[in-house]
Formats: C-alpha cells, sequence, structure tokens
C-alpha cells in the first residue's frame, strides 16, 4: 500500500487532588518539566518530532507524521510514555505521597468530554465534502464495532464515547455539536496536493491492535477513495441514528444498519464491504497481517467469540475488567473506578496495563520500538528533516511545515511535502 | 579591494538540561507488585476540563 502520512492528537487528562490548594496546574508543570528535559527539540516541538503543548486544560501530543498505520501506533505509545515519565517526576519531586493521576481517555466521571483526533493526508483530488460523505461516512459510522474503546458515559456502558457524543454526519465543530465527518482544512502541507483529514469521532485507546486496526482500514478507504474504487459503497440511510443506536448495544446479533434501499445489514457486513477492497491494496507482511487480524475480529465479533475478540478490541476487554473488578469488590463506584482506571497510563495503576502483562491483550510492537520512537522522529517523513534543520540551525521559529531559521539573516524555510526526508525533495524549499 | 565577509552565527551550544530522560522509570513492570494493585477511588472521582470533544445534541 502507498504511504499515507498520518497521526494522532491526545488530549490527556491530569489529575491530582492537591490541584487546587497546591496552587499549579499538573499539565502546565509537566509541559514546564519537558521544556526542561533532553527530550525538547524547539518550540511546542520535541526530539521525536511530536508537537506537545497546552489546550484547552489537558496535556496534548500531537504525533509526528508517520506514513504507515504501525508506526503511527509507536509513535502515539512514545507519546503515552513521555507523560508517564513527566507524571512520575512530578510526583518525586513535588507531590509525595499524593498520587497524580494521567488519564488517557475521553470523559471524566462526571461526563465532561475532551478528545482523540487522528489526521490523514489525503489527495485534494477527492471531492470534499460529498465523496467522502458517501464513501468514508459509512466505514467512520460503523468502525466503532472493533475501534471503540469502551466507556460509561451518562451512566450507561458505550462501546464508544466519541461515537455516542457525535450530533451529525458534518460538522466544522470539534467540542459541541460534532459530526463524523469533520470539515477542518488545516493541511500544513502544499493545500493545492494535500487536504489534512480530521478525524474526531475515534476514542482514546490504549490497545495497540485497535489503535493499527484503526489506521490500517482508514488509511487504506481513503486510498481505495483516491482510486475511485468505492463507487458500490452501502449507502446508509441515516447513519447517526444507526450509531446512536448500535453504541449503546453490546450484543453483535442486535446491530443493525438501514441502507437506503430499505435493507437491514450489520455493521460487520459494512465493515466486511471494505474488507474486501482493502485486500486488493495489500502488498507487504504487515499488511497482510492486518488484514488477516481485521477479518479474524469481525469473524469473532460475529461469532460471538468474545474473550477471543477481547484480545484486541477495547471496549470488550474493558467491559471484561469492569466486571471482574465488580466480582471482587462491592461498592457503588466499583464500575466507574475501573472504567477509568482502565486508562490510566501508569503501568502500576491501569488495569490495561495489568491485562496486558498478564497476556491478556496482543501487541503489534514492543518496547524497545518505544523507546526509540520516545527519542527519534521516523526516518521516512517530513518529521525527519524538521529534527535535522532543528539539530543544525538556531531556530527562531517552529511549526508543522515552516521554520525560520538564523544563519546569519532570518530565513524561512517551508517544508510543505510531508513526505520530504531533504531540502531538495520538492515542495520542500529553501528561500 | 577586500571584501568583507559577514560570518554566520554558529548553531548555539544547545543549554544544560535539567531532566534526562529516564526509561526505566516507565518501562519495567518488573517492579510493578501485582499484589499491591487496587482500584482507587480518584479514578471514579476525578474532575477534568471540556476538551475537543464532543457533546450530543440533545
Amino acid at each position: 500500500m502507498k504511504k499515507m502520512v498520518q497521526g494522532t492528537e491526545h488530549e490527556y487528562t491530569l489529575y491530582c487532588r492537591k490541584m487546587g490548594t497546591m496552587g499549579f496546574d499538573p499539565h502546565m508543570m509537566a509541559l514546564d518539566l519537558l521544556r526542561d528535559s533532553d527530550l525538547h527539540l524547539a518550540g511546542e516541538f520535541i526530539t521525536n518530532g511530536s508537537r506537545v503543548y497546552y489546550d484547552v486544560g489537558h496535556f496534548e501530543v500531537s504525533t509526528a507524521e508517520t506514513t504507515n498505520f504501525h508506526d503511527v501506533v509507536i509513535w502515539e505509545k512514545a507519546g503515552e510514555k513521555i507523560l508517564d515519565w513527566l507524571r512520575r517526576i512530578m510526583e518525586e519531586k513535588y507531590t509525595g505521597e499524593t498520587k497524580i493521576h494521567a488519564f488517557k481517555n475521553n470523559t471524566s466521571p462526571d461526563g465532561t468530554s475532551y478528545g482523540s483526533h487522528e489526521n490523514y493526508c489525503v489527495s485534494r483530488d477527492v471531492a470534499f465534502p460529498a465523496r467522502f460523505i458517501r464513501e468514508l461516512v459509512p466505514h467512520l459510522a460503523t468502525r466503532f464495532v472493533y475501534t471503540g474503546a469502551g466507556d460509561i458515559v451518562r451512566g450507561k456502558y458505550v462501546l464508544s464515547p466519541m461515537a455516542f457524543l457525535t450530533s451529525q454526519v458534518i460538522s466544522g465543530e470539534t467540542m459541541h455539536d460534532t459530526g463524523l465527518l469533520n470539515t477542518r482544512d488545516e493541511p500544513h502541507a502544499d493545500g493545492r496536493l494535500w487536504r489534512r483529514l480530521h478525524v474526531i469521532v475515534g476514542d482514546a485507546l490504549m490497545n495497540e491492535t485497535a489503535i493499527m486496526l484503526r489506521h490500517f482500514t482508514t488509511s487504506a478507504i481513503l486510498r481505495l477513495m483516491e482510486a475511485d474504487a468505492l463507487a458500490d459503497v452501502p449507502r446508509i440511510k441515516d447513519p447517526v441514528k444507526d450509531v446512536w443506536r448500535n453504541v449503546e448495544i453490546r450484543n453483535p446479533e442486535q446491530w443493525k444498519v438501514e441502507l437506503e434501499d430499505g435493507s437491514i445489514v450489520s455493521p460487520i457486513d459494512v465493515q466486511r464491504y471494505y474488507l474486501e477492497k482493502i485486500e486488493t491494496l495489500v502488498e507487504d507482511e504487515w499488511e497482510h497481517r492486518a488484514l488477516r487480524t481485521l477479518e479474524e475480529v469481525l469473524d469473532d465479533l460475529e461469532g460471538r467469540r468474545s474473550k477471543d475478540a477481547a484480545r484486541r478490541v477495547e471496549w470488550l476487554d474493558r467491559y471484561y475488567a469492569i466486571q471482574e473488578a465488580l466480582e471482587k469488590k462491592a461498592g457503588p463506584d466499583v464500575e466507574m473506578m475501573a472504567c477509568k482506571q482502565y486508562s490510566e497510563i501508569g503501568m502500576d495503576r491501569s488495569l490495561f496495563y495489568k491485562r496486558q502483562r498478564a497476556g491478556l491483550l496482543d501487541r503489534i510492537t514492543d518496547d524497545e520500538a518505544i523507546k526509540r520512537a520516545i527519542q527519534e522522529p521516523p526516518d521516512d517523513s517530513r518529521a525527519h528533516l524538521r529534527r535535522e534543520l532543528c539539530d543544525t540551525f538556531n531556530i527562531e521559529m517552529i511549526d508543522w511545515s515552516v521554520l525560520i531559521v538564523n544563519d546569519g539573516t532570518r530565513r524561512r524555510i517551508d517544508l510543505l511535502d510531508p513526505y520530504a526526508t531533504k531540502l531538495e525533495a520538492p515542495y520542500a524549499t529553501a528561500s | 579591494m577586500q571584501q568583507q565577509v559577514e560570518e554566520r552565527p554558529k548553531k548555539r551550544k544547545k543549554q544544560e538540561k535539567k531532566l534526562e530522560f529516564e526509561a526505566g522509570k516507565v518501562f519495567t513492570p518488573g517492579e510493578v507488585k501485582e499484589e499491591d494493585f487496587e482500584l482507587d477511588l480518584e479514578s471514579a472521582k476525578f474532575k477534568a476540563q471540556k476538551g475537543q470533544g464532543g457533546d450530543r445534541r440533545a
């Protein structure tokens, strides 16, 4: 499959019960520590090519530009580990016995929501929004059966908090009244060639396989759209209505999607349509493996082999974790504790990591790869070039697609090609 | 006539950073004592600020 620049953004929530009385915000403190560390590169960028900043009360990490569904998992996990390191330092230095929690999820217990977004660099030739509504929305409206993180929202267990909280098919909003398809158009690249598709209906995921499957399928479908290969895509009559219904149902036999012709299918059927199309794109070993994994996950969901599916499907495993907690401990808050503690990023606090250590969950990478990705950018995208320029010049200003360097005079370097690893490449020009 | 050439400023030496990333702090499952693992009530009580998440239209 042709490479596709992609990445993720996560708004992490930090919480310490002394936050008010201690007079500091751990989100800001973590950023201060990061900028005073050997991981800091320039401005809001860190050495692995990611951008880390404070955004509406959260510690936000935008991964470096990765070029495939496998690397995005590694750099996303690297961001998670960097924050966990900062959290531990804050505990050691500032809060003593008082814990600082860091959550990678989308809602707090009172239902307040925050985001986790995906970005895909897609050809400008694909007509927006018409073809995205027709060809991509059926995917976004059904993929949560295997990409959902699971959560308790408004007293109910839902398969995907972000799907549950979506209000319409298309919208430019990111905080309220959000859509399955987001219209934001900030390419951070040559806008004549590329659109940065901003997907905001996805959940913050802990499970490596779930993250991988989400990016494998979505990036492959975008490539199929570029090739005009999805003309016969199933047309869903009312995608939001079906999302709202299915997202509250754990039994796959009861999931339903109504098509425009009046027929009723399962979200799994819609995903099988895409699976068949994606099969025409797969080339290398990673892609074959991802395709097989997707097929197995859909088979396991359909065959109600829930324990097998839970190794890769986060909403299922979180549900099992909650049920196990309820068997061991009584009390009104046990369900919520288990649900939220699943998403803590600290290995000693996280129910997810406890279950991963117990061998209950499938991984697609390893700690050594994540350690390297904490220090270094991907070597096949603009992140590599940006790092090289920062190591060479004094940086006056830095953003995804532009640097102002001081090499005697102030010089602007545009990095308009997100695939460029050298300045000689087209669209990465010094002027 | 001698041409005056202004020397380009060299890359400033990075300031000494106080913190060095320690992988051992976050990649040490061996140090986690499973028997000490307990659910924490703060996980069911924490507050967060509204971020860029949805909020289903009523």
